[in-house]
């Protein structure tokens, strides 16, 4: 009885530290990049307004799953030294508010921090009679420039 | 008379020239007597939409308000060599479409030293400014939430502004001339370099009646080499500018007078670059204890 006890005990153990050395490792998904390959259907490259340096590349496109992504290219600047730079999807290049009827030429995309690639998940399919992207300083109200989506 | 015209002369010749974020000091040939105290406490503001950029290009945004209060101070250790301190002590800025941020700005500590006397004296000013402000300061935008600007009150790096002054009275004429050329040695903030700057200015001055004086100051700035690595305006990068500032101190006594100055930008001969244009005006009050 006793080699029994200590047999099933050692069984025991090694079940349990074999179960915990197999947990798969944590995979975190960030949905707020694309899965898998980005595909552009549609990009421009970005014209400087206001002298903010504003240079690059913008692309519309989808990943893997079919999911809508702008994306800016891996070379992309601009001021974002003054603060946050608000990007928009807009029907033409200039920055036409009308807040009274809802912005109809404009669809608010987010805030770039950064210079480099960067990606913003669009959560719905954007209208096709939004041709540009718009680069624009709220709190100056300035733009720091646009690119034609072709 | 209440005062000699010496100390007139003296009293009269520290006048700032403000713009947004950037000072220069019209520094004067003569220096202070040993135990001669000045300060001056200033405040001031203004509100502008016309910003130049670096480009020199006129660009029109939302309202940009600016507004401060400075302490300036000399002291004569010895007839030679007087201790100066120039401080924003506080200042505030803010877009009409953000919060409005505050702080203290950049300590300025130095020694002018007194390299002759005579009909032109000249003087030497080296001042080390000292990134006492905050270096990043974050104003909310009232519409957008997600949305700020960085609005510091100080460049964040440290930096050495030396100044040659020279001037002359025309006594027995009440009237006075200052001339000065600076260069402001700046050095860099989070790993990227700042352009030195170069500044020139003259000053004239005179008395009107008994008890009160007035001056006209031009100073022009320019910016120096490569191509400015901080494009936003907060740190002065890039800056250059042509200021005429107008001024009367009338004199309550001996001691205490109320300073009232006006100062705006020229297009040339240096043209604006990442500046506000603006309308500044200044009210200060100055204090003066009388050496050995």
């Amino acid at each position: 009885m006793r080699v029994f006890s200590i047999v099933f005990l050692s069984v025991a153990i090694l079940a349990i530290v074999g179960c915990s050395q197999q947990t798969p490792e944590e995979i975190i998904i960030d949905s707020s990049q694309p899965q898998g390959a980005f595909v552009a259907m549609q990009s421009g490259n970005f014209v400087e307004q206001n002298g903010t340096g504003t240079s690059g590349m913008a692309a519309l496109g989808e990943d893997e799953e079919g999911t809508q992504f702008l994306r800016f290219g891996d070379s992309f600047m601009t001021n974002t030294a003054t603060g946050t730079v608000t990007v928009y999807l807009s029907t033409s290049e200039m920055y036409q508010a009308d807040p009274a009827n809802g912005n109809p030429d404009l669809f608010l995309i987010g805030a770039v921090r950064s210079n480099g690639e960067n990606f913003f998940k669009l959560d719905s399919s954007v209208d096709s009679k939004f041709t540009h992207v718009i680069l624009w300083c709220g709190s100056a109200n300035i733009p720091f420039g646009y690119a034609e989506l072709n | 008379m209440l005062f000699s015209l010496n100390r007139l002369l003296l009293l009269l010749g520290v006048v700032a020239i403000f713009n947004a974020g950037n000072r220069a000091l019209a520094q004067s040939g003569w220096p202070r007597a040993r135990g001669e105290l000045y300060a001056k406490l200033t405040l001031g503001g203004f509100t502008s939409s016309d910003y130049y950029n670096l480009d020199g290009n006129l660009v029109e945004t939302a309202a940009f308000r600016s507004g401060f209060g400075n302490i300036y101070a000399e002291y004569g250790l010895t007839d030679k060599l007087t201790v100066l301190a120039d401080w924003p002590v506080y200042k505030l800025q803010g877009y009409e479409t953000t919060e409005t941020v505050s702080g203290i700005g950049d300590l300025k500590l130095g020694l002018k030293y007194a390299l002759w006397g005579g009909a032109f004296p000249a003087t030497i000013t080296v001042m080390p400014e000292i990134p006492t402000g905050p270096s990043d300061l974050r104003a909310q935008n009232l519409m957008n939430a997600f949305e700020v600007i960085n609005l510091p009150t100080g460049d964040g790096e440290f930096n050495l502004h030396g100044t040659l002054a020279v001037s002359h009275s025309f006594y027995p004429l009440p009237i006075y001339v200052n001339g000065f050329l600076g260069y402001n040695l700046r050095t860099q903030y989070q790993g990227q370099s700042f352009q030195d700057q170069l500044r020139g200015g003259v000053e004239i001055g005179g008395k009107l009646g008994e008890v009160v004086w007035v001056r006209l100051n031009m100073v022009v700035q320019e910016s120096l080499g490569d191509t400015p690595q901080f494009t936003d305006f907060v740190r002065g990068e890039g800056t250059g500018f042509s200021g005429l500032l107008g001024g009367i101190t009338w004199m309550l006594n001996p001691a205490w007078g109320i300073d009232f100055a006006y100062q705006t930008y020229l297009s040339g001969p240096v043209a604006r670059t990442n500046v506000y244009d603006n309308h500044l005006f200044m009210l200060g009050i100055s204090y003066q204890l009388t050496g050995d």
